[in-house]
């Protein structure tokens, strides 16, 4: 069910009203019950591949711990990871890698017979399987003790807020909370509701209102304008990061109002001054999943530069592979690995933070800087939004030929000024935090005039789309 | 100190919401406008006040009429009918004046589509097909609103103008109700506000009303517009509005099929039927033949519609006659010896095949109208009516009885 459906309001509505009145086992079983009730809503058989998972990565992570021999050890972690890898390999890629051998192979006159499967791609996989293997790594590597109670790793895997879009939670951080006494405090649940409006101003409001937009300029790119194709583009970059973000904020807050702390998912991202910023700011639950458990395994950047740079672009890759079983996420992916290889070029060995090589210095250089990059990354997601190659290069092309911005739309400026706004604003109240903490009757009033503006914006937009349910976009990943 | 607390908490509360409820509108019409943008309702400013007929529409007037499951052009002619422009009369043409109230004028329908044109293709075809060198125009001068007594009215007032040699009046549902006999209209800015019947005192000025703000409202804030559709245009709402016009139904509607008749309505079906008398009397003067055509109404069409009614009402399906208007209606026009063609049953037939009438409004849509302009022309060529049979049927008083006065306002001719 869609957090943005009445289904999940009577969800919500029996969960808040039962859950309180628990002790925190029975509080961790009910969880779970509602758990599986919310994933089974979507398909009862994805219930079954979570279980799946949910026991092997369970019983890999027991035996990883009761075993001393290092080459038993390894065995255990092997078997978890390439039996989670082989689930989400079958359901997500199975149709891509057939098809794509099969491409190759009629290239050089072999036509091969390919097995035609209606596989079924489970909402949310990718999100529990990397969830599940960062766990069985982690314990592997004497991070985290292996959890003995199965309820409690279950109700850690399976946990409905962040199971069909993240944050790709680790263990360290959210296992040690299902053990924890919860309570429903007044503060909590006002700090939930407010991320919770926060995210639905974000998807419903904005995100959503973008969609329309964008759906009609990307359904058929070689008929746009330049102009039109811009503006596409830049409705594209706010809709996403509006719909994910939005997503990330209304799962927190639902976490929260039940007594849980999820990590932040976001940070500002297009406020970044470089590419390398952007991805500590963007998705910042992956991001630093595919660091810790890819990136560094591989070696990181202390095999010299070449390795470096060849190991951001091999993790990049796969990071599009992640997002889709599509050639367009994997191209999208690789661009965004040699957009990180060639800021390591002109970095030339310096740290990240500081600015480009002695010649832009100061804010109007960071301005420049962060305007250059959030075009990198706004034009990147052409490829991520575009069905296949031959569709995202009409597009490509005709952004850079005959620049003509005249036929921008306010409606997307005045979009994107918004999703600005509030990250400069969050931005700045969290290193401001004397500001949120006094109660004066101003700041109130200020919340309260914020807090209708984005009801407010809320309900007119789902009105307005009541015809037309837009789902979040991450769910197809 | 818990009263100071209490009332500085209640000052507070009170600021926030001068504060905040402003805002939050304003930035509801801000936001509407750039993300969410609708469309305003076109103002319909068409109306004009006339001396014999009450209000007709403005001449070389245009406006969009949106409603919950239409949006339609009126373009009003130079004499102000909704209409083409027509010359003079030529030998050929052969003029059919359509009078009416809004079902007649065929209301949330594109004039393609409209009664009177759909009859002048049938007509036309059926001339042609008897190889008759005649041109057949059929002018609407058929106005939503308009009762029986301004069909009267509308006749003087159009017949010189037009030169009809025949005149159809749709006689609608509720075409009981004379009560807008002299009456005032408020129009203003071509927007039709309302109407003082004689004997009313006119409405006390008091700055806007509630209707004359809605109106605003919905010509100039889309976010008013926004939540306006949602209340009255979503699916769901539309079903609980249909229940609620059930209602409305039942009072207004339901007394004319109770059986017995209740006498308010014998009464008012009578000053019908003498306004009717006296149309018929004012055209045979002129040489003009007049024929009478029953609507009916959804609920006489749709079983669906009569078992809501039925079942809203509460009576027993003995207590309500769904065909006693349409019975009375062809008794009195058998009584007076005026051509009637019934197209009821058509309808009915190509109801079961097709929807003939709007889902929420109670009006007949285009696939009504055709069925029922095709239906009519073959009545009236079967019945050998003008064009066919150019004999003029001369108007008697059959019963014997003495018109009944009609409050003053009947001039003998």
């Amino acid at each position: 069910m869609l957090f943005n459906s009445l289904a999940f309001l009577g969800f919500m509505a029996v969960i808040l009203v039962i859950y309180p009145r628990l002790t925190l086992r029975v509080q961790n079983v009910f969880l779970l019950a509602g758990n599986y009730f919310f994933y089974g809503y979507w398909d009862w058989r994805f219930n079954l591949l979570l279980l799946i998972s949910t026991i092997i990565s369970f019983w890999a992570g027991r035996r990883i711990q009761a075993s001393s021999n290092p080459k038993h050890r390894r065995w255990f972690l092997a078997f978890g990871v390439i039996t989670n890898l082989g689930i989400l390999g079958f359901f997500k890629y199975f149709n891509f890698f057939v098809d794509s051998t099969a491409a190759l192979l009629s290239t050089i006159g072999v036509q091969p017979h390919t097995p035609v499967l209606q596989v079924i791609l489970p909402v949310g996989i990718s999100f529990y399987t990397f969830q599940a293997l960062g766990y069985i790594i982690d314990v592997y590597r004497g991070k985290f003790e292996a959890e003995k109670n199965f309820i409690r790793f279950a109700l850690f895997l399976s946990f409905f807020p962040l199971l069909l879009a993240g944050p790709i939670e680790r263990a360290k951080n959210l296992l040690p909370q299902m053990s924890r006494p919860r309570t429903m405090t007044k503060e909590k649940v006002l700090e939930g509701l407010n991320l919770v409006l926060l995210g639905f101003f974000k998807k419903v409001a904005i995100a959503d209102s973008l969609g329309q937009i964008v759906e009609s300029i990307f359904a058929s790119p070689g008929e746009m304008s330049n102009g039109q194709l811009w503006t596409g583009v830049y409705a594209y970059t706010f809709q996403i990061y509006g719909d994910f973000s939005g997503y990330t904020d209304i799962a927190r807050g639902i976490a929260r109002i039940l007594g849980f702390e999820l990590m932040e998912n976001f940070n500002a991202p297009y406020l970044s001054r470089n590419i390398t910023e952007f991805w500590r700011r963007w998705h910042i639950s992956l991001s630093s999943w595919l660091r810790d458990y890819l990136y560094i395994p591989l070696g990181g950047n202390r095999r010299g530069r070449a390795r470096t740079y060849g190991n951001l672009v091999v993790t990049m890759l796969l990071a599009g592979l992640w997002h889709g079983a599509a050639w367009n996420f994997v191209l999208w992916g690789f661009l965004h690995g040699l957009y990180l290889a060639g800021h390591r070029v002109v970095l030339r060995g310096r740290q990240v933070e500081l600015s480009w090589p002695g010649t832009l210095s100061g804010w109007a250089g960071d301005i420049l800087k962060t305007v250059f990059t959030f075009h990198l990354v706004a034009v990147s997601w052409v490829l991520f939004k575009c069905s296949d190659l031959a569709t995202a290069w009409t597009y490509l092309r005709g952004l850079f030929v005959g620049f003509d911005l005249s036929e921008l739309r306010f409606a997307v400026v005045f979009a994107g000024g918004l999703m600005i706004a509030l990250d400069i604003a969050q931005t700045y109240f969290r290193t401001h935090t004397w500001l949120t903490e006094r109660k004066w009757s101003k700041i109130s009033m200020v919340k309260f005039s914020v807090a209708q503006i984005m009801l407010i914006s809320v309900l007119s937009a789902a009105i307005a789309h009541i015809q037309t349910v837009m789902p979040f976009i991450y769910f197809q990943f | 100190m818990k009263t100071s607390k209490f009332r500085s908490l209640l000052w507070r509360a009170s600021v926030m919401l001068l504060v905040a409820v402003p805002l939050t509108v304003l930035w509801g019409e801000l936001f509407t406008r750039i993300l969410l943008p609708q469309n305003l309702d076109s103002k319909m400013d068409i109306y004009a006040v006339d001396p014999v007929i009450g209000f007709i529409y403005q001449p070389g007037a245009r406006a969009f009429e949106k409603g919950r499951e239409y949006n339609v052009l009126y373009e009003i002619n130079r004499v102000g009918l909704r209409d083409r422009d027509y010359g003079p009369k030529g030998k050929q043409d052969f003029r059919v004046l359509l009078l009416g109230d809004s079902f007649a004028a065929s209301h949330g329908l594109a004039v393609e589509d409209s009664l009177s044109r759909q009859m002048e293709k049938a007509l036309q075809t059926a001339v042609d097909r008897d190889g008759m060198p005649i041109k057949i125009e059929v002018i609407n001068a058929a106005v939503g609103g308009y009762s029986p007594y301004n069909y009267w009215k509308a006749y003087q007032r159009w017949a010189p103008v037009v030169r009809p040699d025949v005149i159809i009046v749709g006689l609608s549902p509720d075409d009981h109700d004379c009560s807008n006999e002299d009456c005032t209209y408020i129009i203003k800015d071509g927007a039709l506000l309302g109407m003082i019947r004689k004997g009313e005192d006119p409405p006390v000025a008091q700055g806007r009303s509630v209707k004359e703000i809605r109106k605003w409202l919905s010509w100039n804030s889309q976010f008013y517009v926004l939540l306006r559709n949602f209340i009255y245009y979503n699916d769901l709402v539309g079903q609980i509005s249909r229940k609620a016009l059930a209602k409305e139904m039942q009072r207004n509607q339901l007394p004319r099929f109770l059986t017995p008749q209740p006498q308010e309505m014998e009464r008012a079906w009578a000053k019908t039927f003498a306004y009717l008398r006296q149309l018929r009397i004012d055209a045979a003067n002129d040489a003009v033949e007049m024929i009478v055509i029953p609507i009916p109404s959804k609920v006489e069409i749709d079983p669906m519609e009569y078992r809501r009614v039925l079942d809203g009402s509460g009576l027993s399906p003995d207590q309500l006659d769904i065909h006693q208007p349409l019975r009375q209606i062809t008794l009195n026009s058998k009584k007076e010896g005026i051509p009637l063609l019934d197209p009821s049953a058509a309808i009915r037939q190509r109801h079961t095949e097709v929807p003939c009438y709007f889902v929420y409004d109670g009006h007949w849509i285009a696939e009504g109208i055709r069925t029922a302009a095709d239906s009519i022309a073959m009545q009236w060529r079967t019945l050998g009516l003008r064009p066919w049979n150019k004999a003029f049927l001369k108007v008697e008083n059959r019963s014997g009885e003495a018109l009944p006065q009609i409050s003053g306002h009947v001039d003998a001719h």
